[in-house]
């Protein structure tokens, strides 16, 4: 790479900007609010974990093997389709396989899409284009699966009496379910429209703020930015719908019947 | 004829009913009978498909239940659950959304026999209007039975039908179902009812679920 076009922050500058949060603890420890050990966790946990994927991301970059970029692709992956299915507040058996297969397809084909179609970067495997893309994508669809999944479990325990009189008067288990699936699919949703809704107007996106700290042209990376947000709600609209599928298939046995004796309260 | 023949179910490696074997033929009324726990509920879901049967079978019209296709036999054979109104709409609206059931396509919502029904319920016009928040429990559960009448089902299985009613509405409801009955005699139906006395009144059989004997099932006529 050419000369960098931006600050390179030292161990010093680093501190430093630690030290603006030290002055919240000290406040909180003082007022007694008791949100300093959270904080210094908080912090703590962001500093190892950043630090650890730096160095993973360093050696990733320059070793550039294929497998083993896609070998991080595949353990991110995993690690967003088991995020997913822990946020949620219930359970039914074989849900963290359909997470991992939800997010894993549509994240992959997604960013498959625009890495060879799209973006055309070559080799296609680049890290520096594969890895954040996926990142992006992996974190938003990451959340549409939870928000989804939780959506759907709650419809069906709140709603059984209605859903099962529904059935009991003819409704096949599609048109029964019908309502529980179109709620869940639109609060998977709901965090990505918002988002699209106030970009550039409330918030500067982060990719794209990292983007013009490191240099690039705002309208270059305003459209990074447009690209990423079109790849993230393909990929979050995917992978709810996906995983909302699954858990319809398990929630709603072929003979009709609705079944909540799968769905376990989370210990 | 509605037949099930050696019904088991158990909950926990016990049984709540086995070895149940009873028909229902065209124009009966059979109460079920048992005291709370019995499994009644669980026996009304058992026959339609909403719970699964750990033993026997069910057959409809010498068809056994795993050939029907359910959401069809459903629509013949036709249990209201408890506390089964909707939660949003109109009173109107609930009722004509069940016609777009593929099951019911070939149905059409009779508004003559709406009016007579609201007629015998003695509601007004008006009540077709509500929305769900604007209506007791009561009045919830008139909605269920009306609307379950509306699409024709052959057998009806009524879980605690009135258990929100008062006393009028009571047999403006009891009114009702018989004047369904009385519309076919190939219709039958099963009621149960912490209400003896309406059991007495509304059936003319018995099947009493006993869970102190374990070999189950005393019919009395």
């Amino acid at each position: 790479m050419e000369n960098t076009s931006y600050i390179v922050i030292g161990n010093w500058q680093l501190a430093l900007a630690a030290a603006l949060l030290i002055v919240n603890i000290g406040l909180s420890v003082v007022l007694r609010l008791g949100l300093g050990r959270d904080l210094i966790v908080g912090a703590v946990r962001m500093t190892v974990q950043l630090a650890l994927v730096g160095l993973v991301l360093e050696w990733i970059f320059e070793t550039r093997q294929p497998l083993l970029i896609l070998l991080m692709a595949l353990i991110m992956a995993g690690l967003a389709g088991v995020a997913a299915v822990q946020r949620t507040k219930r359970r039914f058996p074989g849900v963290y396989w359909n997470s991992l297969v939800t997010i894993s397809a549509s994240a992959f084909l997604v960013t498959g899409a625009a890495v060879t179609g799209i973006l055309q970067v070559d080799p296609w495997y680049d890290p520096q284009y594969l890895i954040p893309l996926l990142g992006m994508v992996l974190g938003n669809a990451l959340t549409g699966i939870s928000l989804g999944l939780d959506r759907m479990m709650e419809g069906c325990v709140r709603n059984r009496n209605w859903i099962e009189t529904m059935l009991s008067h003819g409704a096949s288990r599609w048109e029964a379910a019908h309502e529980e699936i179109r709620q869940a699919l639109r609060t998977g949703m709901i965090p990505t429209v918002n988002a699209m809704m106030i970009m550039g107007i409330v918030s500067l996106p982060g990719m794209m703020t990292g983007q013009i700290l490191a240099g690039a042209a705002p309208l270059d990376a305003v459209r990074y930015q447009m690209v990423i947000m079109f790849m993230v709600a393909a990929c979050t609209a995917l992978a709810t719908l996906g995983v909302v599928l699954l858990a319809y298939r398990m929630l709603f046995s072929a003979d009709h019947r609705l079944m909540n004796s799968r769905i376990r309260e989370k210990k | 004829m509605l037949t099930a023949r050696n019904l088991a179910r158990y909950i926990d490696g016990r049984p709540i009913w086995s070895g149940l074997s009873f028909s229902i033929s065209n124009g009966e009324r059979v109460a079920l009978r048992g005291p709370s726990g019995s499994g009644k509920t669980l026996l009304m879901r058992a026959l339609v498909g909403l719970d699964a049967l750990d033993e026997g079978d069910v057959l409809y019209r010498d068809q056994h239940l795993d050939e029907w296709d359910i959401p069809e036999y459903r629509r013949l054979v036709r249990y209201i659950p408890q506390d089964a109104a909707f939660l949003s709409g109109t009173v109107q609206q609930s009722i004509e959304q069940f016609f777009t059931f593929r099951a019911n396509r070939d149905l059409e919502l009779d508004t003559a026999g709406l009016e007579r029904f609201l007629g015998i319920l003695n509601l007004p016009e008006s009540f077709l209007g509500k929305t769900a928040d604007h209506l007791s429990g009561g009045e919830k559960q008139m909605v269920a039975i009306m609307r379950s009448l509306l699409l024709g089902p052959e057998v009806l299985l009524l879980d605690e039908p009135t258990s929100n009613l008062d006393e009028a509405m009571v047999t403006r409801v009891e009114a009702l179902v018989d004047v369904w009955m009385d519309g076919d005699p190939e219709r039958r139906l099963v009621w149960t009812s912490h209400d003896t006395r309406q059991l007495d009144r509304m059936t003319t059989r018995t099947i009493r679920l006993d869970p102190s004997s374990k070999k189950q099932l005393v019919e009395s006529s």
